[in-house]
């Protein structure tokens, strides 16, 4: 039964490699705005509402 | 064959609601060329033809001296959209009817969308929609972008006007002597027919020589110029009409651009000479400008008055103002806006806050405690037990048990802000900000950056001084960001149980102190005054709506619940995975062996004078920069903690309430997350200023961290 | 009588005479309706007497004490 503990250590560190490396191409692609788009802290990042004004 | 349709209005008319209600999600979000304003532009339908509706920034008038009037102006003139939707606030209706007269001067088809309609009718008013068509000369459709009513009217105006265009020309019904003047300079200009088709373009250059700012950023250029390059733009050939008003105006790019010979300026400097002398005869010392700003807002009170619109000159002291007397009080207005502060820290750290993270933590310990359980069952090796419980259970665990104190704070805000209070405190701290240098509106932006440092250095584009929004933007991140809040949590719980509440407040309230410091300090180093006209509108108080909130309120949950399964997630596994491989990538027992030991172990001696000397202390401010959070994720596994309870017990043998302490000055000053870092360097434009700015946080807090160590040693020891 | 549009106490009303400003400032205030002949009424003032509210043409608007002192205005009745 020990094969579903691997199983799930492997979809964790794949899963963190994935965004890991996703989270960063993006980060410097987007020069840091990519960071905003799910921020709760954020209100708006000057997305959508004018509030950034 | 799509139209063009620009959207302008003032600020706070509803035009970006309208925006949002036309167009929904399918916007595109960008900027104008070369500089920081935000463009948004999105497609539509219209009557089954395609539409480009381009959203334009905010604007009062279109005088050549702010960056959102000079785009306007440049969109409006050189690209000519088709049509131009004038969106006008109808409880405000004489000064947006400026605006709508200077639109019309540039003698494109206008749409004037009447807004907020039903708060006018509200108030007892009647509109005739109609009637004040007729007498502007262009189409006045009544809306309610809120409630999304009046869409068909406005949607079969701008088809219309786009298709068989009805253009007014204001300048016929201004009073005699300006429309003697304006006759007389159109003569010398060379008549009606004559445009003079003036390159811009050669202007802006003649210009960027002779008035270069000190810093050579792009942005300051195309702070002075009137043109831009987009694609769509025609060559500029602006209505002789308005030439003539710009001329009289007084504005200097359109007279300079106009490569007049000098027989021309003769003439044209009789005409305004004669001009102000009539109107000195009944206004002395009056000047051209406001002459003819005068004619705009005569002609306006004139129309509104055949109209029918009643003149609202007494105003009954309303609800809002009763408030306000009480809010902004010369001696109650500071301690009330502290006590609201307090509260709110107080509810967040204290009783309420700490009783609901309390729960989700026992939530999260049952889980963590069911996972190591069923891992152990079936036999999983000690890595895989620790990579899951210790590394990812603990490490994103132990920030969303704060999810109930974040969303608190947040709910807080969210009811200050829309309720209004929030104008009222930008109108209370302005003064203070002053003494900075800075005005009122910094104070959005610095306030936004309670919650996000990154948002806030955006936000601080509307600051209109070049100078000032630098320093605005330097001076944000010393506003506590939200994602401290569990590290404050975390640590006042274990340190400074009967004063949590306090103990944040006073951390937020030595930010702003150091924020006023350091921004003395640049004002007369770095930073020269700059000249900011100030005048804000202090919005009527509004009941926040429970819809409104509550949908913000599960907005930003959800938007947290992603970061923690994200970047926290990721994190915590780098962490765990850095702090049990030791360089040669082989697993160790002891941490203090771990990549991320010898790392800590190389930075931790300076923070020995600080207090917290040690490794993990060192690593947890590192990873720090990633995500404020991180700082508890990666002490809880670390410490190998697998609940924050139990974190904050190890932590209480790690720390003495001053090092705590100290350690809390230090995470509120030091240097933002990198997407605040990645902000800064796109907005304020140079490496240079952005590295300064982290020099500044980080020195900052390792002062002030190092003074409240050293000196609260000497009382203690 | 001339006095100053940060002279008038709160709730009282006078018509602009004259402003003694330039530049941007100037240009932003006349724009937002403070022309001579101008109906204004005094609103309220924040702590220390800085920014002021005033009512004007309908709506009103905050601006600082240092250019309200250079905008002059009748009082009504005087």
């Amino acid at each position: 039964m020990t094969w579903i503990a691997y199983a799930l250590a492997g979809l964790v560190l794949l899963a963190a490699a994935w965004i890991a490396v996703k989270g960063v191409v993006r980060f410097i692609r987007t020069k840091g705005q990519s960071a905003c788009d799910s921020c709760p802290y954020a209100n708006t990042c000057g997305k959508t509402k004018g509030d950034c004004k | 064959m799509s139209i063009t349709i620009a959207l302008a209005g003032n600020p706070n008319s509803g035009k970006t609601t309208l925006f949002n209600a036309l167009t929904g999600s399918n916007q595109y979000v960008g900027n104008w060329p070369g500089v920081t304003v935000e463009r948004k532009e999105a497609r539509f339908q219209i009557e089954g033809e395609e539409a480009t509706l381009v959203d334009l920034p905010g604007v009062y008038s279109l005088s050549p001296y702010s960056l959102e009037e000079n785009i306007t102006r440049h969109f409006i003139a050189q690209h000519a959209p088709d049509v131009v939707i004038n969106i006008v606030d109808a409880t405000n209706i004489e000064r947006n009817l400026y605006l709508t007269l200077q639109l019309m001067e540039l003698e494109r088809p206008v749409v004037v969308a009447l807004n907020l309609i039903d708060e006018l009718e509200r108030q007892g008013v009647k509109v005739d929609c109609r009637r004040l068509s007729a007498l502007l000369g262009v189409p006045v459709v009544p809306i309610s972008a809120k409630k999304k009513q009046g869409f068909d009217g406005l949607f079969a105006a701008v088809y219309q006007q786009a298709h068989s265009p009805v253009v007014s020309y204001p300048a016929r019904r201004y009073d005699e002597a300006t429309r003697a003047a304006i006759n007389e300079i159109v003569a010398a200009l060379g008549g009606l027919s004559s445009h003079s088709a003036f390159d811009l373009d050669e202007h802006r250059a003649h210009r960027d020589e002779e008035e270069r700012d000190d810093d050579h950023t792009p942005f300051a250029e195309h702070r002075h110029i009137g043109g831009y390059h987009d694609e769509g733009d025609r060559d500029f050939a602006p209505p002789t009409t308005w030439v003539a008003l710009k001329i009289l105006e007084g504005d200097e790019e359109i007279a300079g651009a106009a490569q007049l010979s000098p027989a021309q300026k003769r003439r044209i400097r009789k005409a305004i000479d004669a001009y102000v002398a009539h109107g000195r005869t009944i206004h002395p010392g009056i000047d051209q400008l406001t002459l003819v700003v005068d004619a705009r807002y005569e002609a306006i009170e004139r129309t509104l008055r055949e109209a029918g619109f009643p003149r609202r000159e007494e105003r009954e002291v309303s609800l809002s103002d009763r408030i306000d007397r009480v809010l902004t009080h010369k001696v109650l207005a500071f301690p009330i806006f502290l006590l609201l502060m307090a509260l709110m820290f107080f509810l967040t750290f204290g009783s309420v806050g700490s009783t609901l993270s309390g729960l989700t933590e026992e939530m999260m310990a049952l889980l963590s405690d069911g996972a190591g359980a069923a891992l152990r069952a079936v036999g999983s090796p000690a890595w895989i037990r620790s990579l899951i419980v210790d590394g990812v259970m603990a490490g994103v665990g132990g920030v969303l048990v704060f999810l109930p104190q974040i969303l608190i704070i947040f709910l807080f805000m969210s009811v200050l802000e829309d309720s209004g209070y929030m104008s009222r405190a930008a109108f209370i701290t302005d003064r203070l900000l002053r003494k900075l240098g800075l005005s009122g509106r910094s104070f959005i932006p610095m306030l936004m950056g309670f919650g996000c440092t990154t948002t806030a250095v955006i936000a601080a584009r509307g600051v209109e001084n070049e100078r000032d929004r630098k320093m605005t933007i330097l001076l944000t991140p010393f506003m506590s960001c939200g994602a401290k809040l569990p590290v404050y949590a975390l640590f006042t719980a274990a340190f400074f149980p009967g004063n949590r509440g306090l103990c944040v407040l006073s951390l937020y309230v030595l930010g702003m102190m150091m924020m006023i410091a350091v921004g003395l300090l640049l004002r007369k180093t770095a930073f020269r005054r700059g000249d900011t006209p100030f005048v804000m509108e202090l919005p009527n108080y509004r009941m926040p709506t429970v819809k409104n909130v509550s949908r913000r309120l599960w907005d930003r949950a959800k938007d947290f619940l992603t970061r923690a399964g994200t970047v926290i997630f990721a994190m915590s596994v780098v962490v765990w995975f850095l702090q049990s491989f030791a360089p040669d990538f082989h697993m160790v027992a002891d941490s203090a062996n771990s990549i991320f030991g010898r790392i800590g172990a190389a930075i931790a001696p300076v923070f020995r004078p600080l207090g917290f000397g040690d490794w993990e202390k060192s690593v947890a401010l590192l990873s720090g920069t990633i995500a404020k959070e991180a700082v508890v994720s990666t002490m809880q596994v670390l410490y190998s903690a697998e609940t924050t309870q139990r974190l904050g017990e190890v932590l209480a043998t790690k720390f003495t309430p001053l090092s705590a302490y100290a350690f809390l000055v230090f995470t509120l000053l030091y240097v933002p997350c990198v997407s605040a870092i990645a902000a800064i360097r796109r907005e304020i434009g140079s490496w240079r200023l952005t590295l300064l700015s982290i020099g500044l946080q980080t020195g900052t807090a390792y002062i002030v961290a190092l003074i409240v160590y050293q000196v609260g040693r000497l009382f203690a020891g | 009588m001339e006095t100053t549009l940060s002279e008038l106490r709160d709730g009282e009303r006078g018509a602009v005479t004259r402003l003694e400003l330039a530049g941007p400032t100037k240009r932003r205030l006349i724009e937002m309706g403070i022309t001579p002949g101008t109906r204004v009424q005094a609103m309220k003032r924040a702590p220390l007497g800085d920014p002021i509210e005033i009512m004007l043409r309908g709506y009103t608007l905050t601006l600082r004490a240092e250019d309200a002192r250079r905008i002059f205005v009748r009082r009504d009745g005087a």
